[in-house]
């Protein structure tokens, strides 16, 4: 009766803030670290014997943040072993690592490698050197180059480079040669991101204050538009509205959170969804410490979904993907909420298609996909 | 109320029997009905006044004579009372007796030297009130033996015992069992049951002349026993009512919608409750294409308005779209019918109008000096005329101008006290009509009119209220994924055009564990946020839309 689940650790460090990021991050001091890890290893020992995860075999592990390889390599696999300790892993597990391409060293990727990390995921974000100073991210294009094939070295199958279009500056033109730059690396997978200007960061400021441009709506429809012709054509296939991979190499750990799959996350301002209910834990390090200093959960939110929820919730982002979601689920949902008539007209709008049972965001439906979520919510 | 404590304000009167032993050793029964103040009450505070034989005037240390009391002090002064002045909240910091003093002998021309400073909260100098209330007010006048004559002034609906009435027993006494009359519609009730306030309510054998109390009798609508209403003896009526009783006219309408649609027989089920309760404002189903089925409702004035809008909201749980108020406009026909116009949708065309009047006021404002330049604009944007100007003393002026009074009720007020820091204070009465070069504007949405949006203006000021009724609208209304365009229209004739442009993309990038977090409380804000919008055609036109052009001009 259980479906699979995942397991996130976010590991909240950063050796600087970049001007677009609005997630929770602490910047990176040595002292910082230890006090987090035994908190975490004390949260994935307490989370390990909860109802609805003891027992349980994960898919995947992935460690995000932040900017994981902050850490040292031998404390992921400190962390990883923690986890192998007091979790079961199926015997496939996708286990990924986020590392950023300018601070990862050949012999820290050999050592991630060798502790059973078989999935790395470069933040690329650009190949041009000016726009990545632009956005204030301290790394040049040659580093995600040598990091991809430093990794392919020490053994990794799967590579994912980020990617984001719209940054200050960047023409369709540069774009483009971001792209191939990065083809010409052969990464199995690529999440290409529209920038977007979150509330509260250096961009949004800047851009109130008339100092950098907003992205220009019409210049990213034609970048994403430029990016499925071009990646496609190279045989990724869009599995997702960001996401591109070579067959096979979708990110298993990823596709549980559009599929209403379970996955438990750890580390500060993680969320889970495990068996129906939702919960967060609480994005301040000092007060996630204290929590699990005391055996306590760190958990600051939970909400139990009804069953109607869930299916609401597998619908509004199912439709992400690109094979969408079987047309049965989006027709119970419509009853469930008495919104039959704002879907028709949604599939007359064509911003909703069906393909044999499924129904999928159309290429219109993709460019709107929140309004489409809002009139179906 | 809920509503008066939040908003410090007497909606509804109240009246309380105390009995006080005296300092001459006897023991008297005092009746006390605290009234509201604000004018869109002034009729019944009018019969207020007529229930008793003099008046407390209560005037606040901090803020001094304002202009509505004024206009209280003349209500009193023509039911002939015995004024007696207390100045009160003198507990407070900001207090200042003696400038509040010559301000009532100055503004309001009482003798203000014996006025009465007091804290009621504390409790300070209210005995020596209570000893002037003996000294001064002459005692009640009635016979006793003569037929029942009591004047209603006020009345609620209760679940249980139907309409409670408030009653001044001005001749004879009234005891359950009576057949009383109410002289107005001859109806006649069984008297179940009286008593007083004390402020418990307190059940009672009989009320006696001269004495304030309660009686139900099994009453079923606050309509049939109107303010200003008298009840006499079925059997053995007396000969004359009370004069002064009338019809009070609802001088303000505007539509109220339910946002879902589904509700609309809650909403008439609360509109009939409340008006169990309230007999002041009237309501009639409309129906219009943008909001569909609704009522036209009618109030005393705008905070009668805003009173009964949100008790909609908060005692029945509604969600209410509100169409911008409008006063009552007469218009003559071409062929010489004289109608009554409280929806613009019931406009005639234009070339069958002979002569279109709209209603004026004589609003009076007093300030304090340094803000008059500020109101003798805003009035003169406001179409007004100016009557007089008037020092109170060298620091306050009290201002007066004739003016149309739908300049008045659309923000005028809002921009009154914004303009002065909230010093200033209003007052109206009504003067009558005038013919006035009035047009109605219409506001069309992707070439469609919204009846719900269009509004009878001076000719002069329709211009610059279509433009920036045009603008407004551009901020109020989210884009979406297709062009909007916004126009401001006289009869075919377009005098405004703003354009929304299209959403091109609205897509989250990046979808993962805290996004989704994220997410599904942005939607869940937003579909809040949904119920107040209504779809016109394929628009979605949120709430304050349908109420900019109380929001024209604003910053």
């Amino acid at each position: 009766m259980t479906g699979p689940i995942g397991l996130y650790l976010h590991i909240p460090f950063c050796r600087q803030r970049c001007d677009f990021c609005a997630f929770y991050l602490e910047l990176h001091r040595d002292a910082a670290v230890e006090p987090f890890l035994r908190a975490l290893k004390t949260e994935i020992r307490l989370q390990a014997e909860q109802e609805g995860i003891t027992g349980r075999a994960f898919q995947s592990v992935y460690f995000g943040g932040g900017t994981p390889t902050a850490l040292r390599a031998s404390q992921l696999t400190d962390i990883l072993a923690a986890v192998r300790r007091a979790m079961r892993l199926t015997p496939a597990c996708e286990i990924t690592v986020e590392a950023h391409p300018g601070t990862v060293t050949r012999s820290d990727l050999a050592a991630l490698a060798e502790a059973g990390v078989n999935r790395i995921s470069f933040g690329a974000e650009s190949m041009q050197d000016d726009e990545l100073l632009r956005i204030g991210r301290p790394a040049l294009a040659q580093e995600t180059v040598a990091a991809v094939r430093s990794a392919r070295e020490a053994g990794f199958t799967s590579v994912n480079l980020d990617l984001m279009y719209g940054l200050p500056g960047q023409s369709v033109e540069s774009w483009n040669r971001t792209l191939s730059e990065c083809l010409a690396l052969a990464p199995d997978h690529l999440s290409c991101y529209a920038l977007t200007v979150e509330a509260g960061t250096r961009l949004a400021h800047d851009i109130r204050h008339g100092r950098r441009q907003a992205p220009d709506e019409s210049l990213q429809i034609e970048m994403d538009q430029t990016a499925q012709a071009l990646l496609s054509g190279a045989g990724y296939h869009r599995y997702e509205i960001s996401n591109y991979a070579r067959t096979g190499f979708a990110c298993r750990h990823n596709l549980l959170y559009w599929t209403n799959g379970d996955y438990l996350g750890l580390g500060p301002s993680a969320q889970s969804f495990v068996r129906g209910a939702r919960f967060g834990n609480i994005a301040n390090l000092s007060a996630y410490q204290a929590a699990l200093a005391g055996n306590r959960p760190p958990i600051q939110e939970r909400t139990v979904l009804t069953e109607k929820e869930q299916v609401r919730d597998a619908v509004i982002f199912g439709l992400r993907l690109g094979r969408g979601i079987p047309t049965r689920l989006l027709r119970e949902h419509a009853i469930n909420y008495g919104c039959t008539t704002k879907l028709a007209d949604l599939r007359a709008r064509q911003l909703i298609e069906e393909d044999g049972d499924h129904s999928r965001l159309s290429a219109r439906g993709r460019l709107h996909a929140d309004s489409v979520a809002e009139e179906l919510y | 109320m809920d509503l008066e404590r939040e908003r410090g304000i007497t909606i509804k009167a109240h009246a309380v029997a105390i009995r006080y032993k005296a300092k001459d050793g006897k023991t008297y029964a005092l009746h006390l009905i605290d009234t509201p103040g604000h004018v869109d009450f002034t009729y019944e505070v009018s019969r207020s006044l007529a229930a008793c034989e003099g008046s407390l005037l209560l005037v606040d240390a901090t803020q001094g004579v304002q202009a509505q009391t004024i206009a209280n002090v003349n209500l009193a002064m023509a039911n002939k009372h015995v004024i007696i002045p207390v100045i009160n909240k003198i507990d407070l910091a900001s207090a200042d007796v003696e400038n509040t003093k010559r301000s009532i002998s100055d503004v309001l021309m009482l003798d203000a030297s014996d006025a009465m400073p007091i804290s009621a909260k504390e409790g300070r100098g209210v005995p020596e009130v209570l000893e002037a209330i003996i000294e001064r007010i002459p005692p009640p006048s009635g016979d006793p033996n003569a037929p029942l004559k009591a004047l209603i002034f006020d009345s609620w609906f209760d679940n249980y015992q139907g309409v409670i009435v408030l009653t001044r027993i001005v001749d004879g006494a009234v005891r359950p069992g009576m057949k009383i009359k109410v002289m107005s519609n001859g109806r006649t009730f069984e008297v179940m049951e009286v008593g007083q306030f004390t402020p418990k309510r307190v059940k009672k054998t009989e009320l006696l002349t001269g004495e304030v109390g309660y009686l139900c009798a099994n009453m079923k609508e606050v309509a049939d026993v109107k303010i200003g209403d008298t009840i006499t003896d079925a059997v053995q009526p007396t000969s004359e009512p009370f004069p002064g009783y009338k019809e009070v006219k609802p001088l303000v309408f505007c539509g109220l919608y339910s946002t879902d649609t589904a509700k609309y027989e809650d909403l008439r089920d609360a509109l009939v409750k409340l008006r169990l309760n309230d007999s002041s404002f009237v309501y009639e189903p409309e129906t219009s294409l943008a909001l569909g089925f609704g009522f036209r409702c009618g109030f005393l004035g705008l905070l009668h308005m805003e009173i009964i809008q949100e008790r909609l909201e908060r005692e029945y749980g509604l969600t209410l779209i509100t169409t911008a108020p409008t006063v009552v406009y007469r218009v003559t026909t071409t062929k010489g019918e004289v109608l009554e116009i409280d929806n613009p949708a019931e406009l005639p065309p234009p070339n069958s109008i002979q002569s279109f009047e709209e209603p004026f006021i004589l609003a009076t404002v007093i300030t304090p000096e340094r803000y008059m330049g500020a109101i003798l604009q805003l009035c003169q944007e406001r179409r007004g005329i100016q009557r007089s100007i008037h020092f109170l003393d060298p620091t306050r002026v009290m201002i007066s101008y004739e003016m149309p009074l739908n300049e008045v009720i659309l923000d005028f007020y809002d921009k009154l006290k914004s303009r002065t820091q909230g010093y200033a204070s209003l007052d109206y009465e009504l003067l009558g009509y005038r013919e006035s070069d009035l047009v109605k504007l219409d506001i069309l949405l992707n070439g469609e009119a919204v009846d719900a949006l269009s509004f009878i203006t001076h000719r002069d000021r329709s211009y610059p209220r279509g433009r920036q009724l045009a603008e407004k609208m551009k901020e109020l209304i989210p884009r979406q994924m297709f062009e909007i365009a916004i126009q401001a229209a006289i009869g075919n004739k377009i005098i405004a055009r703003e354009t929304i442009g299209a959403m091109k993309k609205n897509v989250t990038a990046k979808c993962y564990g805290g996004d989704i977090t994220r997410k599904r409380k942005l939607l869940e804000k937003q579909k809040e946020g949904k119920k107040r919008m209504k779809a016109v055609g394929s628009v979605e036109v949120p709430q304050e839309a349908f109420l900019a052009i109380l929001k024209v001009g604003e910053e």
